[in-house]
């Protein structure tokens, strides 16, 4: 099983290595196609910058080598750790990112925390169950899926904060402050992980394990929790990467919503500010999250179901 | 004689189409024709109306400059509905034309080609369409491109597979056997047999690109104020949320059923080909 992680991890990092360079050189394409100087960007609205000032900046910024040197210099300083200086905040990539990345970790996890909740909850209680109470759940999960996270944000923000007044409407202090963008940002993936979730459950509970287990007079709550849970979970772990996209997708919009501080947040100002360095260290960030991600989904499939750890399986399940 | 020669249409058409088609019929109404639907002017504001809760003047309301929210609604569907089908036009287009390349043209291309759209389908799609804008700025139409741009990869890598499935089918190597060159053969054999799974992605993409675009235009990258447009609504909408909740639940309401309007007709497309597949 050892040489099979190695080389599940390898195959892996491989292709982490060219999402990254990808991420890179779309930035760096993205950069150079975008009409106008950057230096103006740097200099913001103040108008009679000398000949000598833009000079230096443009000097500064790398902007006068030849483009080659720019390109490669793009891929080699993330390396090191340098993502550059951000032309707006007059502060390094860096250090803009990890004060924002706190609040975004925050809300990311306590969403996935509750999706995962509801995905096993709503799953488990009506998995190869038909009737009302199914038809409900379901429909409940294709609205839960299709409405814009956006309007839903809006809509718990109006009624729980302004009509009820029961959660602060805006910032990030706080529990308090954390449970409506954090239930916004779960009900989508919870929809979707559910679906996903009880799909398998229905397929496991028609195998003939599930009947011996009846048989020999388990309750139906310990066949579906303690039995058929672990199955069902197999394709819902595949789904991590999937999960990470989603996340940082809806952590944009609900980080809007609610006016809280964040990546999201951080990332729409520097597109309208064409804040380059900004933007590539985010699209950096969610090929680094995306490489990890993925990567761990590997190894724990791995773990949780045995029959992958087949010779010959491996680079199917790296895929 | 009309009437009882609708009775066989209707009967034939379950009401799980009936419902969302009629639906989407309406909103299509308003985006070619708002006038009828609405004939109060959605820019006109009469601050003495400000912020009134839906009553029979006005059905949904006024918003803070005293302007119609119905009327708003109605006449915003032709910038929602529009960057949603013009953004899946641009990712249809592109991603058809890039597979089919992939697939026809030398195995280097296809490679190099599907390395770069597997590279890129490791990102969100909306980080993909940010990017976009940070490169041509904000607005309606770049956020159609922006968005259009984001689905490539998707429409590539399903052509090219649609493609390599088709040219190994007996009546492409027959037109090549007939002496047919690549484009004809690409063009005129395997584009059009590849395009039946392409319109089920295509009409599920205009149901996530009208999210998509309204989100855009929310967090204020796609259309600005006072134009009337759903997300641009909910923008505005959202600072009045103590005081008017009517601003921000209608036009939302009506991104919610256009796009699930056309994800359950996608869905019902989906079912028919594959039955048809299937026989």
């Amino acid at each position: 099983m050892t040489r099979q992680l190695l080389r599940v991890t390898a195959h892996r990092l491989w292709g982490g290595v060219l999402v990254l360079w990808g991420a890179l050189t779309v930035t760096f394409l993205a950069l150079r196609a975008a009409p106008g100087d950057p230096v103006d960007t740097v200099l913001g609205p103040q108008v009679g910058a000398s000949p000598q000032l833009r000079e230096r900046i443009s000097a500064e910024l790398g902007l006068a080598d030849p483009w080659w040197l720019q390109y490669l210099r793009s891929l080699v300083r993330p390396l090191t750790g340098d993502l550059g200086r951000s032309y707006q905040l007059a502060q390094d990539v860096g250090d803009v990112l990890a004060s924002q990345l706190g609040p975004t970790a925050q809300l990311a996890l306590a969403a996935t925390g509750l999706a995962a909740a509801i995905a096993v909850v709503t799953a488990t209680a009506t998995a190869g169950r038909g009737g009302a109470v199914a038809a409900w759940v379901s429909g409940g999960e294709l609205l839960a899926v299709s409405a814009p996270l956006f309007w839903v944000g809006l809509l718990l923000l109006s009624v729980f904060s302004f009509q009820l007044r029961w959660l602060p409407a805006a910032g990030a202090g706080g529990v308090a402050g954390l449970v409506l963008p954090a239930v916004t940002l779960a009900l989508p993936l919870g929809g979707v992980m559910a679906q996903v979730l009880r799909g398998a459950l229905d397929r496991t509970l028609e195998q003939p394990y599930v009947t011996t287990l009846r048989a020999r007079g388990l309750s139906e709550v310990a066949v579906r929790l303690r039995h058929c849970l672990r199955h069902g979970a197999v394709p819902l772990i595949t789904m991590g990467g999937w999960l990470v996209g989603d996340l940082l997708t809806g952590t944009v919009l609900v980080e809007t919503v609610f006016a809280r501080p964040g990546i999201g947040r951080t990332l729409v100002t520097a597109v309208i500010a064409k804040d380059f360095p900004v933007v590539t260290a985010v699209v950096l960030l969610a090929a680094l999250l995306f490489l990890v991600i993925n990567l761990l989904v590997d190894l724990v499939s791995l773990v949780v179901d045995p029959r992958l750890r087949q010779p010959g399986r491996a680079r199917e399940a790296a895929r | 004689m009309s009437a009882p020669a609708l009775s066989p249409l209707s009967r034939r058409i379950p009401w799980p189409v009936l419902f969302p088609a009629a639906v989407l019929a309406v909103l299509l109404l308003a985006a070619l024709a708002p006038q009828v639907l609405s004939t109060v002017d959605p820019q006109a504001m009469d601050f003495r109306q400000a912020l009134r809760p839906p009553a029979p003047g006005h059905p949904f309301g006024t918003d803070q400059l005293g302007r119609d929210v119905y009327a708003r609604t109605v006449h915003a569907a032709r910038v929602s509905l529009a960057v949603g089908v013009g953004a899946t036009a641009i990712g249809f287009l592109v991603g058809s034309v890039l597979g089919l390349l992939a697939a026809v043209l030398s195995r280097v291309v296809d490679a190099v080609l599907m390395r770069v759209v597997d590279i890129l389908l490791a990102f969100p799609g909306l980080l993909l369409a940010l990017v976009c804008i940070a490169v041509l700025g904000p607005g309606p139409v770049n956020s159609a491109v922006a968005i259009g741009v984001a689905s490539v990869p998707q429409y590539a890598r399903l052509v090219r597979a649609q493609a390599q499935v088709l040219r190994g089918s007996g009546f492409v190597e027959a037109a090549r056997t007939l002496g047919q060159g690549r484009m004809t053969v690409a063009l005129r054999h395997i584009l059009p047999n590849a395009l039946a799974p392409l319109t089920v992605l295509a009409t599920l993409g205009v149901g996530t690109a009208i999210i998509a675009g309204a989100g855009l235009s929310f967090i204020g990258l796609g259309t600005a104020p006072p134009t009337p447009e759903w997300g641009a609504m909910l923008a505005e909408g959202r600072n009045l949320l103590g005081r008017a909740w009517w601003v921000v639940v209608f036009p939302g309401l009506c991104v919610t059923a256009a796009a699930i309007c056309v994800t359950v007709l996608g869905r019902h497309w989906q079912a028919a080909l594959e039955g048809r597949g299937r026989a």
